[in-house]
């Protein structure tokens, strides 16, 4: 069924030969060396009708629409649609089946509490595809929260895309909450442009499903962009986790940091890729990347790939990868003041999240995060 | 209270470090361990609480008639075994005070008491604390991370205090410190004093025993005891070295 209107439509179908023409990414494609998704491929899952929550309650003056219930002022943001996250390649699936959601933010508006959206996959074999877009304007302040969650139990499969206008000034805070049940696999995008003095800052967390994907990619097109990125991976029992993150420096005066840490447990294996991007032009720039890993189990697995492309001699940039197993000398320390193991390996793992976790907006989610730092 | 009979150890390395080492600490005593580096002094206090990496060979620890090297580091101290580390571990990322409570309620807990609530150990961290002079501050700050030497050895007996031990081994406690730390640690180690607690103080130097009076001196050597005595053996050991201990003591 098409799209009703004819802008979505005429986009979808384009998608939709797009995907057709590409299919889904093989051994060959670099941003997918780690991760093969032939096995969900091969389930030939049938797309469902996406079901969103929106907690309102918090956020009365926001709502939330499907594009197609929108009239008149909204069709310009239509023109946004597709435009970070192209219909070319793989990501054409996502908009080829989506229904897009659309979260304008009006110039200025502030708004403290956290905008929650709950991606909620339904139960059952099925593909869903959530396609978000916020556009939030010149001078806003606010923060959202995408969580993607599951109904039932069994295969399933997630192909999201986010895309994300932050306007001049503009400051958002965006926290992306991967807990999709435990046979889902999920891969989502998230795609970021920074306008003149915007401030962006991303918590990711990644701990569901059989296999999670999140990709990031975020341009930082106008002077004093910023950009801070963290991210939390933990899994064990045959858990695939990855996390995909390019920053591109565009433009002059530009800083970005990154802070992603692997918790890996028995059969688990975590990808880390992260590529920053400083273009000719973009003097006075600065980038930070640290990726920290640690293996609680001889059978987990990490690959680190931290890249620097730096095209301009006037910048600071740093990057690191660390992978390392609990600290057997503390954890002794702590066993002998009584702590038990369990205990003890818990409060080590928490001290390596504490960073990533204290940043979550809400202590629901951080509770929600704590059963996954236990190994 | 403590039984160490012929106590046979090596590390995974396959290094024979105690070679039949024997010891009976009473209730209610201070015996103080000498000896030279390299002799197995820091062996045999990780030996008695529990680390991975050593094997007994041979011999056996009895802690009030029950076998220690069976039980698990928690366990130990549990039952009343405690070791003040000679380095103590940093732990970013875990504060003193969250790192404090988890310790005081498991060992509570183990050993059928009420265990504290966030206000209530509060108020008992304080009265503990002021007694080894650590300022207030310094429990809110990460486990011994970026604490002084002195901070550290402090916070050692800070625990010490708070988990209430039978048996304390203290583990060149006074290494590393200055005049002032050193009387600020003895003074807790004594306040701890008790006719039904003991001590096993290891240390290479003399000084602490000026302030924490031992009952009784060993001299270990080449993984045994070499030489037992009263508290005249530290005096003459600090003026004549380990050298002249060549007999094995009776």
């Amino acid at each position: 069924m098409s799209h009703p209107w004819p802008e979505v439509a005429a986009l979808q179908a384009r998608a939709a030969a797009a995907f057709a023409a590409s299919g889904w990414p093989g051994r060959k494609d670099e941003a997918f060396k780690y991760t093969s998704l032939r096995a969900v491929e091969a389930l030939e899952l049938p797309p469902a009708p996406v079901r969103l929550g929106v907690r309102r309650s918090v956020t009365p003056e926001i709502e939330v629409h499907e594009l197609a219930l929108f009239q008149g002022d909204h069709a310009p943001a239509l023109a946004h649609l597709g435009r970070l996250v192209p219909p070319t390649g793989f990501s054409a699936q996502n908009l080829a089946h989506c229904e897009p959601f659309l979260l304008h933010i009006a110039a200025g508006t502030r708004i403290e509490a956290p905008i929650q959206l709950k991606w909620r996959m339904p139960a059952g074999a099925i593909a869903h595809y959530p396609r978000l877009l916020i556009l939030a304007e010149k001078g806003c302040d606010i923060s959202v929260i995408e969580l993607f969650e599951g109904e039932g139990e069994g295969p399933g499969y997630t192909h999201a895309v986010t895309e994300l206008v932050v306007g001049e000034g503009a400051r958002v805070r965006h926290c992306r909450f991967q807990a999709e049940r435990a046979g889902a696999f999920h891969v989502s995008r998230l795609a970021v442009e920074v306008a003149r003095d915007g401030w962006f800052d991303s918590t990711l967390l990644n701990g569901g499903g059989v296999l999670g994907r999140a990709e990031t990619d975020v341009q930082l097109v106008g002077p004093g962009a910023e950009a801070h990125l963290r991210g939390l991976f933990a899994g064990q029992g045959g858990r695939h986790l990855d996390q995909h993150v390019t920053v591109a420096h565009q433009s002059h005066h530009t800083t970005s940091t990154q802070d992603f840490r692997g918790l890996l447990g028995a059969g688990a294996r975590g990808v880390f890729t992260g590529k920053v991007h400083v273009a000719p032009g973009a003097h006075h720039s600065a980038a930070e990347q640290q990726n920290r890993n640690l293996l609680l189990d001889p059978t987990a697995h990490v690959d680190t790939r931290p890249q620097l492309e730096i095209l301009n001699d006037d910048v600071k940039c740093s990057h690191g990868a660390t992978i390392g197993r609990l600290d057997e000398v503390a954890l002794f320390y702590l066993r002998s003041r009584g702590i038990d193991q369990v205990e003890a390996r818990r409060l080590l793992t928490g001290a390596f999240a504490a960073p990533i976790l204290e940043a979550l907006p809400e202590d629901a989610l951080r509770d929600r995060a704590r059963p996954w730092l236990e190994f | 209270m403590l039984e160490i009979e012929n106590l046979h150890v090596r590390t995974e390395g396959g290094a024979q470090i105690l070679k039949g080492l024997s010891l009976s600490i009473p209730a209610g005593q201070v015996h103080a361990i000498m000896g030279p580096n390299g002799s197995g002094k820091s062996t045999l206090s990780y030996v008695l609480a529990g680390r991975e990496g050593y094997q007994v060979t041979e011999g056996s620890v009895r802690f009030q008639g029950r076998d220690l090297l069976a039980l698990a580091p928690e366990e130990r101290v549990r039952a009343g075994v405690f070791l003040a580390f000679q380095y103590p571990v940093e732990i970013p990322g875990v504060s003193n005070a969250v790192f404090l409570r988890t310790a005081v309620n498991a060992v509570r807990q183990a050993r059928g008491l009420p265990t504290f609530d966030g206000a209530a150990f509060m108020g008992e961290l304080r009265r503990a604390a002021k007694v080894v002079e650590l300022p207030t501050d310094m429990l809110k700050r990460d486990v011994n991370a970026g604490f002084s030497g002195g901070e550290k050895k402090r916070n050692e007996i800070l625990q010490m205090g708070l988990l209430d031990p039978l048996l304390s081994i203290l583990d060149e406690t006074d290494s590393g410190l200055d005049i002032d730390a050193l009387q600020v640690v003895a003074r807790g180690i004594n306040a701890h004093r008790s006719p039904e607690r003991s001590f096993l103080v290891i240390t290479h130097y003399q000084r602490l025993l000026d302030h924490v009076q031992p009952d009784v001196v060993h001299v270990l050597q080449g993984g045994r005891i070499v030489k037992t005595g009263g508290p005249e053996l530290a005096l003459e050991l600090e003026a004549r070295g380990y050298g002249w201990v060549t007999e094995p003591s009776a």
